[in-house]
């Protein structure tokens, strides 16, 4: 690692996304005051959830953003701890009530009390995060998210009933539960995936890492993203 | 679901854009705590902290000009301004693990990521109400230094299958390391890693076998745990520890290069790099070191002028002495109203003058060195003190030269690379023969005197002992031998007399000083360990 610096990207990175993120976070909460202030489905509000959704969409981006810089040149050590897994997800599903409410989408969610798991909590909010609102656009009225232990993963499932994915978005992983074909030649699929996929590979236990997978077997054929964490 | 609030809390939210105080104030106002302050930096904050015993603090990180969220963390828990049972929640636009692994000693309770909304800062709040209130007992009995007792109260906990068992495996492994149980506590987390890689817990571990003194063992779980968590900066710390424990400077300033490189806003990283690259003979990498200590320490509680000293040293080593006058100048401008500070700069501007051979200069910063001295003769770290020896000695004022190693030496008779070092100044100047006088006659008062203290004590003379030795440590307030006696002969007095209540506050505090200079002395684990064992006694007897 070199100690004499070039141009120093990791700083302008860190600067100018804590600009935006101030920018955003005042943006996204004052959205979220209105749109919890009113709980009628009129234009306006319509229009403001628009807002806010591509407000988060932003966010993801972001933060998949300077994540993918920093996990690539090692800068980034994961910050491993352990959380109930219920109130985690409950958590995440909070923070898009606004959105589930406008489009009146069925939410459910499947997680024992007792299930307790370790993970970076910061970096598995944004792959949800990612899912969610990529999965608000597809689905046509019905979403799930599930958590179990099986064989010593962790395994989140978030479902959808829409169309499912697409071809190119089929996510595979080989022996070594490495991705195979996840890259960023692919259109609307690049920054998402590849950040899940970084992000899941980040979490090792005992020589295994983690993985996702995307399937169409979710309700009635619709989208399912798994994450498997070791 | 039991209703919650922060009914009795009094609340900080520090942020310098006034629409997000605004906005978190509104968040936090439905909780109905007692008070909502607001801070915009580090200076309004403390001046709250100083006034009001703030139970939350909301703090983003970034703050612009002046101290951080992290600074502002340090400073007051170094103020003890914060109490064990008071949360801390860091809100933060940038990846938390760098600022986990970044920090060396205070760590927030909490970190929120940007953007958050009510629900998340709610639902954090309550999480850390909970944890705090889990762990209250624990925090009360740490709050008086009773190790002891706190991982009694974790084992009592652990045993009713707790929710939270690994915050309390931390705070046990962390205590068990204070009393100097160091083969308990590898035990304790060698469980947890069979169970998982966690990372704390091998760091945690790597520390303890440090404090065992077993570098190779330490080594090899230190870089076990970097190859898998490259970015782990606090490993890096503690392997350069370890390296310097074991005298491989070269090795131990390679640590630090990489520690540094990935996490730079730390002063204390800068100053151990600078420190080592010293003693590695690197001028060069010790003088960039300093720059940047000063340069990322502006705010920080940490902050000594000591460093620009020891800046000044280097840029004279590499003959570039008139630098140096402009880092005096800078000690000026950076410390204002510091009495210590302006007679670093005094020190300074009199090692400069003598290096360049301007003996007369020398001697007329030196004398307003010493009328500063006079004033605050307790006020000088070890190194600076020499400095000043050093000075005197060259301008031939060999009794106030005296006098400051006299001081010198009493604080630290057993501490024999001091004693080297003395001896070392005293030859540079020619004057062996005065300085090994002086240092023998000093450190042979101070053996009588415990020898005298000890006699008393086998005599039964208790009164007698205790008096001796607390008129000493007033004399010589960081003798650790000393302070141990004086801690020593009045837990003699409270077994004897049975009034534990009255002197057991008075043993913690010399027991306290001891532990700030040497955390891992034995001595003072057996005598802490003796204190919870006389006052429980006392406890179960009055039951």
């Amino acid at each position: 690692m070199s100690t004499t610096p070039e141009f120093d990207y990791s700083t302008l990175l860190a600067n100018s996304i804590h600009e935006v993120k101030n920018s955003l976070n005042m943006l996204l909460n004052s959205i979220d005051q209105v749109l919890s202030t009113s709980d009628e489905n009129n234009t306006t509000n319509k229009i403001f959830s628009q807002i806010q959704y591509e407000g988060k969409r932003v966010n993801d981006d972001l933060v998949g953003l300077l994540a993918i810089y920093r996990i690539n040149n090692d800068q980034y050590s994961a910050n491993i701890d352990e959380y109930s897994v219920r109130e985690f997800l409950q958590e995440n599903i909070s923070q898009h009530e606004n959105m589930i409410r406008n489009r009146n989408i069925k939410e459910a969610l499947e997680c024992n009390d007792d299930l307790y798991w370790f993970f970076d909590r910061d970096l598995i909010t944004g792959v949800i995060s990612n899912v969610v609102n990529n999965l608000y656009k597809y689905t046509k009225d019905k979403l799930l998210i599930s958590a179990v232990k099986e064989e010593g993963y962790l395994v989140i499932k978030i479902q959808d009933n829409g169309p499912g994915y697409p071809e190119n978005m089929i996510v595979t992983h080989d022996e070594d539960n490495l991705q195979t074909n996840i890259s960023f030649d692919k259109a609307n699929t690049g920054l998402g995936l590849y950040f899940s996929k970084l992000v899941a590979e980040l979490h090792k236990n005992k020589g295994k890492n983690g993985y996702i997978t995307t399937t169409n077997d979710g309700i009635d054929g619709g989208g399912c993203f798994s994450l498997y964490l070791p | 679901m039991a209703i919650w609030s922060l009914k009795g809390k009094k609340v900080l939210i520090i942020d310098d854009f006034q629409e997000m105080r605004v906005m978190l104030r509104k968040m936090i106002e439905p909780l109905a705590p007692d008070l909502i302050k607001l801070a915009q930096n580090g200076i309004e904050a403390i001046e709250c902290m100083e006034e009001n015993k703030i139970d939350v603090v909301f703090c983003d990180y970034n703050l612009g000009k002046g101290k951080d969220g992290q600074q502002i963390l340090e400073e007051a828990k170094h103020l003890e301004l914060l109490a064990y049972s008071s949360i801390y929640i860091m809100a933060t636009a940038e990846n938390t693990s760098d600022m986990v692994m970044g920090a060396i000693e205070y760590l927030p309770d909490e970190y929120i990521s940007k953007p958050f909304n009510r629900t998340v800062i709610h639902a954090r709040l309550k999480k850390q109400l909970e944890k705090k209130e889990n762990l209250n007992e624990i925090s009360q009995a740490l709050s008086v230094n009773n190790y002891a007792g706190a991982i009694q109260l974790c084992d009592k906990l652990l045993n009713n299958k707790a929710s939270n068992r690994l915050d309390l495996l931390k705070i046990k492994g962390e205590q068990l390391s204070n009393i100097g149980e160091y083969e308990k506590a590898a035990d304790l987390y060698e469980d947890i890693i069979e169970e998982r890689d966690i990372p704390w817990a091998y760091l945690s571990l790597g520390k303890v076998r440090y404090f065992q003194q077993n570098y190779d063992e330490a080594i090899e779980v230190l870089e076990g745990l970097i190859k898998e968590n490259s970015s782990n900066v606090t490993a890096y710390d503690w392997l350069a520890k370890t390296y310097e424990a074991m005298n491989e400077f070269g090795k131990a300033q390679e640590m630090l290069n990489i520690g540094v490189a990935k996490s730079p806003k730390s002063l204390l990283r800068q100053r151990n790099l600078a420190e080592v690259a010293y003693k590695n003979n690197d001028i060069d990498a010790a003088q960039k070191a300093y720059e940047h200590a000063i340069q990322v320490g502006q705010h920080s509680c940490y902050k000594k002028a000591d460093d620009y000293n020891a800046l000044a040293k280097t840029l004279v080593e590499s003959g570039k002495a008139d630098e140096a006058f402009n880092v005096v100048e800078k000690i000026n401008k950076d410390f204002k109203n510091n009495a210590n500070a302006e007679m670093v700069a005094a020190i300074t501007t009199g090692m400069i003058h003598t290096s360049k051979g301007d003996q007369t200069s020398a001697e007329k910063t030196l004398q307003d060195a010493l009328n500063l001295f006079k004033q605050n003769p307790q006020g000088l770290s070890t190194d600076i003190a020499l400095e000043l020896t050093d000075l005197c000695l060259s301008s031939g004022k060999d009794d106030e030269a005296a006098e400051i190693t006299r001081n010198l030496i009493r604080n630290n008779h057993d501490d024999k690379k001091l004693i080297e070092k003395t001896k070392e100044i005293y030859s540079a100047a020619g004057k062996s023969d005065a300085g090994n006088a002086l240092i023998e006659k000093t450190t042979n008062e101070i053996v009588d005197i415990n020898n005298k203290g000890a006699h008393l004590l086998k005599e039964g003379k208790l009164e007698e002992s205790i008096e001796l030795f607390m008129k000493a440590a007033r004399g010589m307030p960081d003798n650790i031998v000393v302070n141990l006696n004086t801690a020593y002969s009045i837990l003699m007095q409270m077994q004897k007399t049975g009034k534990i209540k009255k002197y057991s506050s008075r043993v913690a505090n010399y027991l306290e000083r001891v532990h700030k200079i040497d955390p891992s002395n034995k001595k003072y684990h057996e005598l802490m360990e003796m204190l919870q064992q006389i006052s429980a006694k006392a406890e179960t007897k009055a039951a």
